[in-house]
C-alpha cells in the first residue's frame, strides 16, 4: 500500500504514485461523468432525470437524490443575498422560501427567527433582519 | 445549448461519483388548469411530479392519478423534512431495532420482518398540510395544493406483532418511531414521532415493507415505513430503523412543538383573534372529498350526460355517502359509491349529470363519514395550515 502523498513526494517533476493514481481516477470519473451527462442532456436545467435503473430490491436500493444540488434554482438579485445563501441553504434549497406566499416583514421575521430558535440556523441576530431584507426583495409582498 | 460550466461540472461530479447518468429535460408545465407556473420534475423512481421543494424533496401527485383507487408508486407524493435522507440502503446490513421498555430488545432483518409479516391494509396517506396553499390568510410551510395525498395497498407486519415479540413492559406509555433521515446540523431536531401504547398495539398499525405489491420507492421510505391508517402522514415514519417503547410521554420537538392543532373541530382557530393556547398533536384525519373528473375550468357539452367522478375518505370510519351539487350548493343529489377497498381507503364515487343549460356551473361535492362527520361548507383556518376539509367547489363551462 502506498503512503499518503506528502510535500516531499510532491516536489516538481516527481509525482508520488498515489497522487498520480488519484489524479487518473479523478480524470476518469470526470470523463465518465461528462459522457454520461452529455448523453442524457437534452434541455435546460429546470428539471432532471436520473435514469431509472432499478436495483434488485432484495439486495440494495439506491437513489440519485444525492445529486440534487445540481438543480438548485437561480437566486434573484437582492440586498444581502450572500447572508441568505450562507444562512438558509444549508438545510433546504432556495425553492422552499422563494415558493412561499408574499409575506410581509413581520411574518418573515417570525419565520426566520423560528429557523434560528428551533433548528439552530447559523444566523446572528443582526443577520436575521438582513435575511428578511433579502426575502422581501426576492418575494415582494402583495400591494 | 445554454449549458453553463457549473452544470457540466455538477453533472459530471455526481455522475462520476455514482455512475448514474443524469440528464435534464426541459421545464414542463402542469397540465392542470388549476395552476400555471408549476415545475414538474422526475426524481429517482418517480414520475414527473409537481415540485414543492427539491432539497429535501417534497413532490405533489399530479391530479390525473386520483382517477384510480390506488396511487401508483411512482406517482405517490413525497414529503421529507430533513435534508439528509437515505439514498442507498443495503438490506444485508439494515436492521429494525426495537428497544426501550421491552423485555427482549430486538434487531430484525428484512427476512425476519417478512417471516412475521403478511398483514395488509389499503390506506390513504395524507399530509397534515395538504391544501395549505389554499388557506386564507396564507400560512408559511410547504405550499401544497390538493395533491399531498395518495392511497396504496400496504403489506408488512402488524406493529403489535413486532412489539409483542419484544415483550412490551407493563409501564409502557408511548412508542417512538425514528427514520434514517437527519438534519445537516446537529441542532436540527431529529424527526421522531410517537403514538400512545394503546394505539400502537391496535391491529391496523403496520410496519410496511411493500406498497402496491412492490418494495417502497426510496423516496417513499424504503425499506420500511410505519403505516398508521386514518391518521395524518406525519406519523407514517419513512425509512424506519428504530422503535422505542417509553415508560413516559415523548417530548421531542416533532411531537411537543410541531404538528399541533387547536382542540376545536377540524383544528380551526380565528386568524383575526388571539390564537388558541390549547394545542394537541394532530391525529385522525377529517372527512374530505374531491372531484377528479371533469377538470376544473373544462368545457362540457350541454344536454348530454357526463360522469362526474371523484374520491372521498375520512379518518377510518369509512364513507357513508357523497352528495354533488351542480348549481352552486342550492340542491344536492347522492352520488353512487364505487368499490369498497376498506374503511381507510379512497372511496370512489360517480354522479351522472346532464347539464340542461349553457354557461358556467359551480360544482360542489360533500362527503359524510359513517360516524356522521360531514364536510363543512365554510372554510376553516389554523396557523399550521392543517386539516383543510371545506366542501370543494369548481367551475365547469357548459357549451
Amino acid at each position: 500500500m502506498s503512503p499518503e502523498p506528502t510535500a516531499e513526494h510532491n516536489t516538481r517533476g516527481h509525482l508520488a504514485d498515489a497522487t498520480r493514481r488519484q489524479r487518473f481516477g479523478l480524470a476518469l470519473a470526470v470523463v465518465l461523468g461528462l459522457i454520461a451527462a452529455g448523453i442524457s442532456y437534452s434541455g435546460t436545467k429546470d428539471a432532471w432525470v436520473v435514469a431509472d435503473r432499478r436495483p434488485d430490491p432484495e439486495v440494495v436500493a439506491m437513489s440519485g437524490v444525492a445529486a440534487d444540488p445540481a438543480w438548485d434554482i437561480e437566486l434573484p438579485e437582492g440586498p444581502h443575498r450572500d447572508e441568505f445563501q450562507t444562512s438558509c441553504l444549508i438545510c433546504h434549497s432556495a425553492r422552499l422560501p422563494l415558493g412561499q406566499p408574499p409575506f410581509g416583514r413581520e411574518k418573515w421575521a417570525e419565520v426566520v427567527h423560528k429557523m434560528v430558535a428551533v433548528y439552530g440556523a447559523p444566523i446572528t441576530s443582526e443577520d436575521e433582519s438582513r435575511v428578511v431584507d433579502y426575502l422581501l426583495a426576492a418575494r415582494p409582498p402583495a400591494p | 445549448m445554454d449549458l453553463t460550466r457549473r452544470q457540466w461540472m455538477l453533472g459530471a461530479a455526481s455522475a462520476g461519483a455514482s455512475l448514474l447518468p443524469i440528464g435534464c429535460t426541459g421545464r414542463r408545465r402542469s397540465e392542470s388548469p388549476a395552476g400555471g407556473g408549476d415545475t414538474l420534475a422526475r426524481f429517482p423512481g418517480k414520475a414527473a411530479m409537481r415540485v414543492i421543494n427539491d432539497r429535501p424533496p417534497c413532490l405533489e401527485t399530479p391530479w390525473r392519478y386520483f382517477r384510480h383507487d390506488l396511487t401508483p408508486n411512482e406517482a405517490f407524493y413525497v414529503r421529507w423534512h430533513l435534508q439528509t435522507i437515505p439514498t442507498a440502503i443495503d438490506l444485508k446490513t439494515w436492521r429494525l431495532r426495537i428497544d426501550g421498555a421491552v423485555d427482549r430488545p430486538l434487531e430484525l432483518s428484512m427476512d425476519d420482518l417478512r417471516r412475521l409479516g403478511g398483514d395488509e391494509v389499503v390506506a390513504v396517506n395524507q399530509c397534515s398540510g395538504n391544501s395549505r396553499s389554499l388557506f386564507n390568510p396564507r400560512v408559511p410551510g410547504a405550499q401544497w395544493r390538493n395533491g399531498a395525498m395518495s392511497n396504496a395497498r400496504w403489506a408488512g407486519v402488524g406493529l403489535a406483532k413486532v412489539l409483542r415479540a419484544a415483550g412490551v413492559r407493563r409501564d409502557a406509555v408511548q412508542v417512538t418511531f425514528d427514520g434514517m433521515d437527519e438534519g445537516p446540523l446537529a441542532s436540527v431536531p431529529d424527526f421522531v414521532k410517537a403514538l400512545d401504547i394503546d394505539h400502537a398495539l391496535q391491529h391496523e398499525v403496520t410496519v410496511a415493507y411493500s406498497m402496491n405489491g412492490e418494495p417502497l420507492p426510496v423516496l417513499n421510505g424504503f425499506p420500511a415505513r410505519l403505516v398508521v391508517p386514518g391518521w395524518y402522514a406525519t406519523y407514517w415514519v419513512k425509512a424506519l430503523h428504530r422503535i422505542t417503547v417509553l415508560p413516559h410521554a415523548f417530548d421531542g420537538y416533532w411531537m411537543a412543538k410541531a404538528y399541533k392543532i387547536p382542540t376545536n373541530p377540524n383544528g380551526i382557530e380565528d386568524p383575526h383573534a388571539k390564537l388558541s393556547d390549547h394545542l394537541i398533536p394532530i391525529n385522525r384525519m377529517n372527512v374530505r372529498s374531491f372531484v377528479t373528473a371533469p377538470e376544473p375550468g373544462s368545457t362540457v357539452p350541454a344536454e348530454r350526460a357526463i360522469e362526474v367522478e371523484g374520491i372521498a375518505f375520512d379518518g377510518g370510519s369509512g364513507i357513508r355517502g357523497v352528495e354533488v351539487s351542480v348549481d352552486g350548493g342550492s340542491t344536492w343529489a347522492g352520488a353512487v359509491l364505487g368499490d369498497d377497498l376498506g374503511r381507510y381507503s379512497f372511496r370512489r364515487w360517480r354522479y351522472r349529470w346532464t347539464p340542461a343549460s349553457r354557461g358556467e356551473h359551480r360544482l360542489l361535492v360533500r362527503a359524510t363519514s359513517r360516524d356522521g362527520e360531514i364536510q363543512p361548507d365554510k372554510e376553516g383556518w389554523n396557523r399550521g395550515g392543517f386539516m383543510r376539509n371545506v366542501v370543494e367547489e369548481m367551475t365547469v363551462h357548459v357549451a
